[in-house]
């Protein structure tokens, strides 16, 4: 398999993962297109008997997203207007304009850990084994992150909702 | 025990169909940017070296590597487990080759030494070849020297003396033998046999010492052989058993032999002179004891060379021999499928094993230790790290 045919193919899933794991659809777009040129340049090392491309171009792209939220955090630390930039993202393009106010923001409202478990196996639909593979957990503790997850943001939609 | 999948709890139903209805298209400007990435990319993607995958091999083998080495090195301290001769391991270490030929300088005496030896590894069996290096030298004064020097696990025949060894010169002898027996009980008939045959041809035996412990038993023998009896003499302590080592040395002493045969005759002549000069009449009674004295110094000093001269030449009509009778370890009879040790090697193989053993307990074993935790450490915390990262972000 020739790397265009697999960044043809599975561009989306990992914009797609992007976009809800950072909640920034931005981000999502810089971090998708970073992930597609350290996937090129790592191509040659892609084994496809050890499995599909799919896994490796999301853990490429989960990579990628662990190097950014490491730069964020960086930046935070030293930057005084920390707390402005969070407020930019809040008022940044949403996931989806499909989706309703109270998940929008109860999505936000989601560490990115919690979101990256409910990317992976709600929107892109991987199997727990798949996923837990991917996060590099076991297949109980996923679900168990995937529970918790899904807990929060009903929560969070519910208190935006009664709010 | 089988973890319930949340997606199929009814509390999240509406949540989770809301978030797979939702469409989000991947913008066409990402599409085209990394089109254009691809195409910046593709000359180096596949240009570059795969440099990670290669120090993921590279430093396991060098760690390897060394381990094993390490290994061959205590393996090789300890021995190893293979059939040997006990006379073997006990062997000196003897250098492998060497000849070397030497010319006295000033008496023009042809003198060599040559020195020949095959030492077998221990623990091995080897066929004792032999290899060969030479080197020139000027001898010592008046002496030159010859050497013949052999050892080897298997019988070696009888060494025949070196043919630089002349008759017409002034020239000691001295052999050194080790001849193995196959019993304590063959070392101690071996040591009769050669107080006996030293006797026959016509030398004497100067020291014997005699030891036994359990079935082995070790003697060693110093004798002096006539010269001219001294081939045969290695002939005959060479047949009692297998021999494993011997050494023959030469000394030329016919540049000696001749400066004292030279001062024989000056001191003979002085005394001539002074025996002429007192059978004179006209000599004061003072210059007379003068005289007598000298001859007196003159005669000391002609017995005292005549005596070395005596010496030498005695020196010269015996060969030394050292012969050293030891017993040897049974070499067993191996059959297909047999180890060929029996329990009283059990000790053996147990001392063999604890070397190697040991390294891998003391050196390998807390080294993969180490390294097994320092790759599951570094592991966890990367992953503490990132869950760290994705709850606080």
């Amino acid at each position: 398999m020739e790397f265009a045919d697999a960044a043809r193919a599975h561009l989306d899933d990992v914009y797609r993962f992007l976009l809800y794991a950072t909640g920034d659809r931005v981000v999502a777009e810089d971090l998708a297109a970073e992930t597609m040129e350290r996937a090129l340049r790592h191509w040659p090392r892609y084994d496809a008997a050890r499995g599909p491309a799919r896994p490796w171009l999301l853990a490429v792209a989960r990579s990628a997203m662990l190097d950014h939220l490491r730069r964020e955090q960086r930046r935070r630390r030293t930057e005084a207007a920390a707390v402005a930039s969070e407020g930019d993202r809040a008022d940044g393009p949403g996931i989806s304009d499909d989706l309703s106010a109270a998940l929008e923001a109860g999505l936000h409202r989601l560490s990115p850990g919690d979101r990256e478990v409910i990317a992976l196996r709600v929107i892109l639909d991987l199997d727990p084994r798949e996923a837990a593979r991917l996060i590099g957990v076991s297949e109980s503790a996923a679900t168990t992150r995937l529970s918790r997850a899904l807990t929060r943001l009903e929560q969070e939609v519910r208190s935006h909702a009664c709010a | 025990m089988p973890v319930h999948d949340p997606l199929t709890d009814d509390r999240f139903a509406a949540i989770v169909a809301e978030l797979r209805a939702a469409e989000t298209p991947t913008p066409t400007e990402l599409v085209e940017r990394v089109g254009r990435q691809q195409a910046h990319w593709a000359r180096p993607a596949t240009a570059r070296p795969p440099r990670r995958r290669l120090r993921r091999l590279v430093a396991p083998a060098v760690v390897g590597l060394a381990l094993v080495a390490g290994g061959v090195f205590v393996a090789g301290r300890s021995g190893g487990i293979s059939s040997t001769t006990g006379e073997e391991a006990a062997a000196p270490a003897q250098p492998v080759a060497a000849m070397t030929a030497a010319a006295a300088s000033d008496t023009g005496a042809p003198a060599a030494s040559i020195q020949n030896s095959a030492q077998p590894a221990a623990g091995t069996v080897a066929s004792g070849g032999a290899d060969g290096a030479a080197t020139y030298a000027d001898g010592a004064a008046t002496r030159g020297r010859i050497a013949t020097e052999s050892a080897a696990s298997e019988t070696l025949k009888a060494p025949d003396v070196p043919q630089t060894a002349d008759p017409t010169r002034l020239q000691h002898q001295s052999a050194s033998l080790r001849v193995a027996l196959p019993t304590g009980e063959d070392v101690g008939q071996a040591t009769t046999a050669v107080t006996s045959a030293v006797v026959a041809l016509g030398g004497h035996v100067t020291a014997v010492q005699y030891s036994s412990e359990n079935a082995s038993a070790g003697a060693q023998i110093t004798a002096k052989v006539p010269i001219d009896r001294a081939q045969e003499a290695i002939n005959r302590f060479s047949s009692l058993g297998r021999l494993a080592a011997s050494q023959i040395q030469i000394e030329d002493l016919q540049g000696e032999a001749d400066t004292l045969e030279q001062r024989i005759a000056r001191f003979e002549l002085q005394i001539a002179r002074y025996t002429a000069q007192l059978a004179g009449t006209d000599l004061t009674t003072l210059r007379r004891a003068e005289l007598e004295v000298r001859r007196g110094r003159a005669r000391v000093a002609l017995a005292d060379t005549r005596a070395r001269s005596t010496k030498l030449e005695r020196k010269a009509a015996m060969a030394d021999f050292e012969i050293a009778l030891i017993t040897e370890r049974k070499r067993k009879v191996v059959a297909p499928g047999d180890t060929g040790l029996d329990a009283g090697d059990g000790w053996g193989v147990l001392r063999d094993a604890a070397g190697p053993a040991a390294y891998v307990a003391v050196v390998v074993a807390p080294l993969v230790a180490l390294l097994i935790a320092a790759l599951v450490g570094r592991r966890l915390w990367r992953r503490r790290a990132e869950r760290r990262l994705l709850a606080s972000a």
